[in-house]
């Protein structure tokens, strides 16, 4: 089983290069990690191009995907309920992610249904998780736990991933695990979500238009 | 006072922590206020009261930490959420457990990271730098109003 980081911020989003990160993701106990800046092997680590889209409507969003690079994994970040049900249904989107700053609201049982039909992931973003305090930290957790409830119903993919801008941000394995486990999620579970990218890549491509 | 027997003392574990980055010094005082403070905001003072998490010892880029025993896997997610000691960005990194600290020191690999930088050319200009492991280099760079960090590797030195 290949645990993934399903989303670092390498040199120039971060402070750390990509080669960096990838030999501090391997002491980590990770084999792949998914980058916004760069592809390709360092250090025995697998480093899969990711691409994250901030739309501010499902026109810029299809837009975005369709110009996309190959073999890249799709991020999309989370909106109002409208466009993340847009979303996970949009051929060509990979994952769903941004959902614990989304509203109370902007993931719910459609949503859900839909992700699941479409082989969507849904991405848990550990940095508020390790950074927020307070109130604002007990918001995202509730959102997660919700998430999860929807998760144990429907079944869609999650995603794991630490949005490192910094190898400081990087957490081994057994770390995200503990993590995960503020808000319910049993180690087998986490585990799988660590390795689901592999499922999301394998994703049939949308039909294109040629000529 | 007398103490206790040993039957009727509190069991505990011990934590192994790497602190990271290896060079930079974080004193236990402060180091303990950082673990406190993320134990306290993430299970809440009661459970903290049950964690009772100490700092005993902080050399050489590990620390050893202790807490009553049942509650080291709360401590060691914690820890996972300590950002900062201080106004200094690290992070800390659970290397084993244990019901002794002596098993931990055995742990300890011999002779800890360089505490005075060696200097490397950056870009264009030389700048003070710590290496340590087999590949790592962090350099640090002057700002305009504060020091600032960037990780890399040897190989990412030698094309820069």
């Amino acid at each position: 089983m290949a645990y993934t980081d399903a989303c670092v911020h390498p040199y120039p989003d971060g402070d750390t290069t990509l080669s960096r990160m990838a030999l501090e993701a391997r002491e980590c106990g990770f084999d792949r990690i998914v980058s916004t800046t760069g592809s390709g092997e360092f250090s025995g680590v697998q480093v899969v191009q990711g691409i994250v889209i901030t739309a501010a409507n499902v026109r810029e969003m299809t837009r975005g995907v369709r110009r996309a690079p190959p073999g890249a994994l799709v991020m999309i970040e989370a909106g109002d309920e409208g466009f993340n049900r847009s979303a996970v249904a949009l051929s060509g989107v990979h994952v769903l992610r941004g959902l614990g700053r989304a509203g109370k609201h902007a993931f719910d049982h459609v949503a859900a249904r839909i992700a699941s039909d479409s082989g969507v992931a849904v991405e848990v973003d550990l940095a508020p998780v390790i950074t927020l305090r307070g109130r604002e930290r007990q918001k995202v957790l509730q959102r997660y736990a919700d998430l999860l409830v929807l998760q144990h119903h429907y079944d869609f993919p999650l995603t794991v991933a630490s949005n490192a801008r910094s190898c400081l941000d990087l957490r081994t394995v057994r770390d995200v695990v503990g993590l995960c486990s503020l808000f319910g999620m049993e180690e087998e579970e986490t585990l799988s979500a660590l390795s689901s990218v592999d499922g999301l890549r394998e994703h049939p491509k949308p039909v294109q238009v040629v000529g | 006072m007398k103490p206790r027997p040993p039957t009727l003392r509190t069991k505990r574990r011990y934590l192994l922590v790497r602190v990271l980055p290896p060079w930079q010094e974080a004193g236990e005082k402060a180091l303990y206020l950082a673990v406190a403070d993320a134990v306290t905001s993430l299970f809440g003072d009661a459970r903290a009261a049950a964690i009772q998490p100490a700092v005993l010892s902080c050399e050489d880029g590990y620390a050893i930490l202790r807490c009553q025993r049942g509650m080291e896997d709360d401590l060691a997610i914690a820890c996972s959420t300590v950002t900062a000691v201080g106004e200094i960005r690290i992070a800390l990194r659970t290397v084993a457990v244990s019901g002794t600290i002596a098993a931990l020191k055995r742990r300890l690999a011999e002779g800890g990271p360089a505490k005075v930088p060696e200097t490397v050319t950056y870009g264009e200009k030389a700048s003070p730098a710590f290496r340590y492991g087999r590949h790592k280099v962090d350099v640090l760079q002057e700002g305009i109003k504060k020091q600032s960090r960037v990780f890399l590797t040897d190989h990412d030195r030698e094309e820069i």
